[in-house]
C-alpha cells in the first residue's frame, strides 16, 4: 500500500459537559489513501459527524480531542499545529461540504461573490480573477450558463445547483481530501444520483480523495471503495465495498443492511433493529450493541471486543470472529424483549 | 448657529451614506426583486406611507428652518408682542419673553431631529459592536458583557440621563449628542446578541470555517450583513424614543438651554402660561408627537416589510 494521504489513530473527541463527558467518538483508527474514495456509514449519534469534524479541528467547546488522538495528513500531524497553520489546512487542503445546502450558503450574497472569497481569504489574488476561477467553478461543476448564474442569490437556484455550488467553493483551492458530510440527503433521489455523480468524476479528475458521510448505504455501495461502519463512537466493521456487502460479519453491518428498503421483495414492513443507540455519556460495558444484537451472549456483556482481522483489509468489532457457531443460534435481542415487556 | 448647522449637515451626510452603502453597494443587503417585495409590503401600510411622507416632510422644513423662519427665533419682539395670539404675521404666536413661536419651532425640530439622529447612530454603532463582541465570543465574556447590559436596563432610562445630565451639566449639543447615544444602545446590543447567536449556529458559518475563514471574516460576511435588518428597524424606532428623552431632558432644563431653541425647552417656556397663552406650548408639543409617531409608525412598517415572517395584525 501507497502512503497514506490521511491517517487517524485512536481519535477520542469527547464533549465534557455538566451532565459527564459524552463520549462522542472513542477511539477511531482508520486511514485513506490518495484519490481513495471511503464511506462511513452508522446510524444519528454515532460518532460519524463528529468524527469528520475532528478531522478539521472544528469542534466546539465544551468538546476537545483528547490527548493520545492522533492525525496524520499529508505527512504532517494536524493535532499540534498552531490555529494560523490550521486554517491554512482548511479549506486549502481539506474541505467540508454539508448536508443542506440552503443553510450552508449565506443568504444575501451572490453564489459568484461565495465562491470567490475562498481563494481570496488564502491569497492575495485580484477581486476580478478571483470572479473568474468562480465562474469557471461553476462550470466544472455542471452549473450550465456559470457566467450568468454566478450572479444569482442562492434563494434563486434549486437544492441540487445550490449543492453543485458548495462542491464547487470546496473544490476551488484543489484540495486533497474533500470530506462530504451527508451531501446527498436533503436532496430528492434523481439529484441525489447526479451529485454522486459529480463527486466520482471530480474524484476522477483531480486525485483528491473523498471521505463520504452518509446513514445510507445505497449511497455507500454507488460511490466508494471502502467502507467503514461505525457504531457508539467506535468503528465496528470496516472492509472492502463488495466484500462489505457481500459478507457482513458485524451484525450491526447486517441490521442496516436488512433495514435497507429493496426493490423487487415484497415486504409489507421494513425490519428494523431494535432499541436506539446508546447515550454516549455512558456507553454500555461489554459490547456496545450486545442489548440490540440477536447473537449476544454472556461473553459480549463482558468482554469489549477487539477488532478482529476476519480477511483482507476486513475487520469487525465482534465475538462471532472467534466463535463463529453462535450465528447459528440467534434470539430475541434484550433490546426487544425489554420494549415487549414495557 | 454655525455648530448647528454643521450638526445637520453632518446628520445628513451620515444618512445619505448609510442609505448609499445599504442599497448601493454591490453586495447589498437584498436583490432587487426582495427590494421591491418589501417596498410592495411597506407600501400596504398607509400609517406607514403617511409615517415616511411626514417624516421627509420634517426634515424638508428642518434643513430649510432659516428660509421658512419668519423671525429670528431668539430675537426678542417689542414688549407688546409679548404672548401674542397666533395672528396672520405671528402664525403661532409669541411666547412671554415675545419671540416668535413658528420660528423656534421650525428651529426647534432641526435640532431636535438633528441630535436625535446623532444619538441614534452613536448608539447603533455601539450596541452593534458591544452585541457582536458578546454573542460572537461567547463564554464567560459574553455572560459578563450582559451582565453589565442588564444592570444598565434596570435603571430607567430617563433617571439615567438625569444623572449624568446633572454630573455634566451644562451640556451643549455635542455633550447631549453624547450622552444621549450613551444612553440608547442597551437594547440594540442584546438585540444584536441574540441574531448573533442564532447566526453563528448556522450551516454557512461552519461551512466558512471549513473553508478556512477567519473569525474576523466571518463576522464581517456572514453575521454583520444579517443582523442588519433588524438593526435598522429598531434604530428608526429606536429615534422616536431619543427624540423623546432628549425633549424631556431639555423640558427639565438639563438639555438645550435658552435661548437655543429645541422642542423641549419650547414647551416648558410655554407650559406655565397654558391657560392663557396655549398656543406657545400647543405648538411645539404638535411638534414632537408628529416626529415621534412618524419615526414610530415608520419603524412598525418597517419591520413589517423587512421581516416577512411577521404576520400582519
Amino acid at each position: 500500500m501507497t502512503e497514506p494521504l490521511l491517517s487517524v489513530q485512536d481519535l477520542r473527541t469527547y464533549f465534557r459537559t455538566s451532565a459527564g463527558v459524552a463520549r462522542a467518538v472513542d477511539g477511531v483508527s482508520f486511514e485513506i489513501a490518495p484519490n481513495e474514495s471511503v464511506g462511513v456509514v452508522g446510524e444519528s449519534g454515532c460518532g460519524k459527524s463528529v468524527t469528520s469534524l475532528s478531522l478539521l479541528r472544528l469542534i466546539q467547546r465544551p468538546g476537545s480531542i483528547e490527548p493520545g488522538s492522533k492525525i496524520a495528513f499529508e505527512g504532517t500531524d494536524l493535532l499540534a499545529l498552531d490555529d494560523e497553520a490550521m486554517r491554512k489546512i482548511r479549506g486549502n487542503r481539506i474541505a467540508m461540504i454539508f448536508q443542506e445546502p440552503m443553510t450552508a450558503l449565506n443568504p444575501v450574497f451572490t453564489v459568484g461573490a461565495q465562491l470567490a472569497e475562498v481563494p481570496r481569504v488564502h491569497s492575495s489574488i485580484g477581486k476580478r480573477d478571483a470572479w473568474a476561477r468562480a465562474v469557471e467553478m461553476l462550470g466544472t461543476v455542471g452549473i450550465p450558463d456559470p457566467a450568468e448564474r454566478a450572479k444569482s442569490y442562492p434563494h434563486q437556484l434549486s437544492g441540487g445547483m445550490r449543492q453543485r455550488v458548495m462542491i464547487g467553493m470546496a473544490l476551488m483551492l484543489s484540495p486533497s481530501l474533500l470530506i462530504a458530510d451527508e451531501p446527498t440527503t436533503a436532496l430528492d433521489v434523481t439529484i441525489q444520483a447526479q451529485i454522486l455523480e459529480l463527486l466520482a468524476d471530480l474524484r476522477a479528475r483531480t486525485a483528491m480523495s473523498v471521505l463520504l458521510i452518509t446513514h445510507d448505504l445505497g449511497v455507500v455501495a454507488e460511490s466508494t471503495s471502502r467502507v467503514i461502519v461505525m457504531y457508539a463512537g467506535e468503528i465496528v466493521e470496516q472492509a472492502d465495498v463488495r466484500e462489505l456487502f457481500a459478507k457482513p460479519h458485524h451484525p450491526y453491518t447486517e441490521g442496516l443492511m436488512a433495514a435497507m428498503p429493496r426493490a423487487g421483495t415484497k415486504r409489507e414492513r421494513l425490519t428494523v433493529i431494535p432499541g436506539a443507540v446508546p447515550s454516549p455519556y455512558d456507553w454500555p460495558a461489554g459490547c456496545r450493541f450486545h442489548a440490540r444484537c440477536p447473537y449476544a451472549w454472556e461473553r459480549c456483556e463482558r468482554e469489549h471486543p477487539p477488532l478482529y482481522q476476519i480477511g483482507a483489509g476486513h475487520v469487525s468489532r465482534c465475538h462471532l470472529a472467534v466463535e463463529p457457531e453462535r450465528r447459528n443460534t440467534p434470539h430475541v435481542p434484550l433490546a426487544a424483549q425489554i420494549g415487549a415487556r414495557a | 448657529m454655525l455648530a448647528l448647522r454643521w450638526l445637520s449637515a453632518l446628520a445628513l451626510i451620515v444618512v445619505l451614506s448609510l442609505l448609499f452603502w445599504r442599497y448601493a453597494h454591490p453586495a447589498s443587503i437584498a436583490t432587487a426583486s426582495r427590494r421591491r417585495a418589501a417596498a410592495a409590503r411597506y407600501a400596504t401600510h398607509p400609517s406607514a406611507v403617511i409615517a415616511l411622507l411626514a417624516l421627509l416632510a420634517l426634515y424638508v422644513i428642518a434643513a430649510l428652518a432659516p428660509w421658512l423662519a419668519t423671525h429670528d427665533p431668539i430675537a426678542l419682539l417689542p414688549q407688546s408682542f409679548v404672548n401674542h395670539p397666533p395672528s396672520r404675521e405671528l402664525l403661532f404666536g409669541t411666547d412671554y419673553v415675545g419671540r416668535d413661536v413658528f420660528s423656534r419651532v421650525l428651529f426647534g425640530t432641526r435640532l431636535s431631529l438633528s441630535i436625535a439622529l446623532l444619538a441614534t447612530v452613536l448608539s447603533v454603532l455601539l450596541g452593534t459592536a458591544y452585541g457582536l463582541i458578546a454573542g460572537f465570543v461567547g463564554g464567560a465574556l459574553d455572560t459578563a458583557m450582559m451582565r453589565l447590559v442588564d444592570a444598565f436596563l434596570a435603571i430607567p432610562r430617563i433617571v439615567l440621563l438625569i444623572a449624568i445630565g446633572a454630573l455634566w451639566a451644562p451640556l451643549g449639543v455635542t455633550s447631549l449628542v453624547l450622552i444621549l447615544g450613551l444612553t440608547a444602545w442597551f437594547g440594540t446590543s442584546r438585540l444584536v446578541r441574540a441574531e448573533v447567536l442564532s447566526l453563528r449556529e448556522r450551516d454557512m458559518v461552519a461551512a466558512a470555517r471549513a473553508l478556512g475563514a477567519r473569525d474576523l471574516a466571518i463576522v464581517r460576511r456572514h453575521v454583520l450583513p444579517n443582523v442588519l435588518t433588524p438593526v435598522i428597524v429598531s434604530a428608526t424606532l429606536g429615534v422616536a424614543g431619543v427624540i423623546i428623552n432628549e425633549a424631556t431632558l431639555s423640558f427639565l432644563g438639563i438639555g438645550i438651554s435658552d435661548p437655543a431653541p429645541s422642542l423641549g425647552n419650547i414647551i416648558r417656556d410655554g407650559s406655565p402660561f397654558i391657560a392663557t397663552a396655549w398656543w406657545a406650548a400647543l405648538f411645539p408639543g404638535l411638534a414632537l408627537v408628529i416626529t415621534a409617531m412618524a419615526y414610530n409608525l415608520a419603524g412598525d412598517g418597517l419591520r413589517d416589510a423587512m421581516d416577512p415572517r411577521q404576520v400582519d395584525r
